[in-house]
């Protein structure tokens, strides 16, 4: 058997293998547990500074195969629970980049910028019709 | 008197809320007592009906590990 299969070890409904905790962090290893708490008891102790020992047990009597089996699915889903947070983690830098951009847009000025130069050039161009209005003070003196 | 059930609950791993949360959920099925070593949480739990006996402890370690997740994600019960 190659050192990066999963060791497991079987008893009467029973399963265990360890995880090392820098290859799949706890948040992956709880992320697997949850979706195996329908299927069965899920129990986890620290047998080591950096891994988790997982025990399945089954709620009805189950074979060898099938506890071996169950062992895999798990492995699986650590997997599957890992790339789901790489994505996820990856997806959320992408997030913060897209807000950055959006919010500081580099190739002109910002909506409020832009807002701002309008109504400067409002207030400096001339009024065509010349309309008095009470708050000037008359021209001539 | 029966004989209490013994279970343990790595610190590193199952949160104290958690453990006591579940203990209280199955305190119907068992008079339950809480308490701690240097890296476990205890929950010692004498069933009420020997006929629980034997799922008691699964199903109270289950729950345990369901509502240590839920902390995590911030989804308490």
């Amino acid at each position: 058997m190659s050192e990066n299969e999963l060791q497991t070890e079987v008893d009467e409904r029973r399963v265990r293998f360890s995880i090392d905790e820098s290859v799949y962090d706890l948040d992956v290893v709880m992320g697997a547990a949850y979706l195996f708490l329908d299927r069965g008891y899920v129990f986890l102790d620290r047998v080591g500074d950096r891994r988790i020992q997982v025990a399945l047990r089954t709620r009805k009597p189950a074979s060898e195969a099938e506890l071996h089996a169950l062992a895999g699915e798990f492995a699986n889903e650590l997997l599957n629970q890992a790339l789901r947070k790489r994505v996820g983690e990856a997806n959320g830098r992408l997030r913060e980049f897209i807000m950055a951009k959006a919010l500081f847009a580099a190739d002109g000025p910002s909506t409020i910028d832009r807002l701002l130069a309008e109504l400067d050039a409002e207030e400096m161009a001339a009024d065509d019709l010349d309309i008095p209005v009470p708050w000037e003070k008359p021209s001539g003196g | 008197m029966a004989e209490p059930i013994a279970l343990r609950f790595h610190k590193s791993l199952y949160d104290e809320d958690a453990v006591r949360r579940a203990a209280e959920r199955f305190a119907a099925l068992g008079n339950y007592e809480l308490g701690a070593s240097e890296a476990d949480w205890l929950v010692s739990i004498v069933p009420v009906r020997e006929s629980v006996r034997a799922r008691l402890g699964d199903e109270l370690s289950n729950h345990a590990l369901f509502e240590t997740i839920l902390g995590r994600k911030g989804m308490n019960t």
